[in-house]
């Protein structure tokens, strides 16, 4: 059989099974298992966390990508975490500072709040200490490319407050014996 | 074009029947939130508002917050469809051990995140809700704040954000997937 159309793929009761919108058409994931610190600086667009990049281009334009991340370790209740996004150029010229998503109404931060140090889209868990507990944090973010280039896709981490904070990933702070991980999986959805 | 259906489509030896007729996403819908509102004990928190329209009678849907609020530390919250918080027994929105304690402070869907106090940092509460589809009629799932108030996307402290008082984002989505 040379092709097929969505709207003729049924299941065995005969429903329609596809759709030219809302299926996924591509998944990305990324896992990481060894501990890592990341300083979380007052003021630009964040620190970022280089482990969990993922380059993503969509097959069609009008696809949204749905990011979802796990982010183990601890992180100072003044920690904010931001998405990033660019293009191979961008991580060549620097790995550790992608450019934020600016694109309105898809800011990698809080829009009505706009690009500031405490606009974000998670902050940082607040256990009331930095000291012997890393948390789970779990951070989703939607975006929808403006064309089907493939771009590096990662959060990034900055301080909310006027002082250098950090954020110590798949580990606690006082020491690094006890460990977690962390994991990004990104689906692209048919539009 | 003549209808193909799933059980007719084999892996490329032919050996194995390929894909199931069960748990197929076949539409979703997504929402992001910016805003910062304030919301009080008892109050359907609106700017979480999650609208599907269903495809198929007898799929499944699954709803799914990502929401950014500081809370009271007693607050818990409900789930709402079409606007009724009972769909017939069991209840949905509600876990079956709390049924027998509706809408009392101790107990709900989910209770917000207590980090202590209520003061400079916002939480970020994940919340999962299956329904199951009935009628084709749009539906509305709602979050129901109970026994405590929450400021969605903020801090407690400060509406506009400011040093140390971070101002975040929520999302929401649904996803609708195939039943047998």
């Amino acid at each position: 059989m040379g092709r097929l159309n969505v709207d003729t793929l049924r299941t065995n009761s005969g429903r329609t099974i596809l759709a030219d919108s809302g299926n996924i058409v591509s998944m990305t994931w990324v896992w990481f298992a060894e501990y890592t610190n990341f300083e979380a600086p007052t003021s630009g667009n964040g620190n970022t966390l280089y482990p969990l990049m993922m380059a993503v281009g969509v097959q069609r334009t009008g696809n949204k990508l749905i990011f979802e991340y796990m982010l183990g370790g601890e992180a100072h209740q003044d920690t904010s975490f931001v998405m990033q996004k660019g293009t191979t150029d961008d991580f060549e010229d620097d790995p550790t500072g992608l450019p934020i998503i600016t694109d309105s109404g898809q800011e990698g931060y809080n829009s009505d709040s706009g690009n500031n140090r405490w606009s974000s889209i998670i902050s940082g868990w607040y256990d009331q200490n930095n000291d012997t507990t890393p948390s789970n944090m779990r951070m989703t973010f939607h975006y929808t490319p403006p064309d089907t280039n493939q771009y590096i896709y990662a959060p990034g981490v900055r301080s909310s407050s006027g002082t250098v904070r950090e954020y110590r990933m798949n580990r606690y702070y006082s020491t690094a014996d006890e460990r977690n991980t962390s994991f990004g999986i990104c689906y692209e959805i048919a539009g | 074009m003549s209808v193909v259906r799933l059980s007719e489509i084999y892996s490329s030896n032919g050996s194995e029947l390929r894909l199931p007729a069960q748990g197929s996403l076949v539409h979703s819908t997504f929402r992001r939130i910016d805003d910062r509102v304030n919301y009080t004990d008892n109050n359907i928190a609106n700017a979480l508002q999650v609208r599907h329209v269903p495809r198929t009678i007898g799929n499944d849907i699954i709803v799914e917050w990502q929401i950014s609020a500081e809370a009271q530390s007693n607050a818990g919250a409900y789930i709402f469809v079409n606007g009724n918080f009972m769909r017939g027994l069991p209840v949905e929105g509600v876990s079956l051990e709390n049924q027998r304690n509706l809408f009392s402070d101790d107990y709900g869907y989910f209770i917000w995140n207590r980090d202590g106090n209520t003061d400079t940092t916002p939480s970020t509460a994940v919340v999962f809700f299956h329904h199951k589809v009935k009628t084709l009629e749009p539906l509305r799932f709602d979050i129901y704040t109970d026994a405590g108030d929450i400021r969605l996307n903020r801090n407690w402290e400060s509406a506009n954000g400011s040093n140390s008082r971070e101002i975040n984002v929520s999302y929401a989505a649904s996803y609708e997937f195939t039943s047998a």
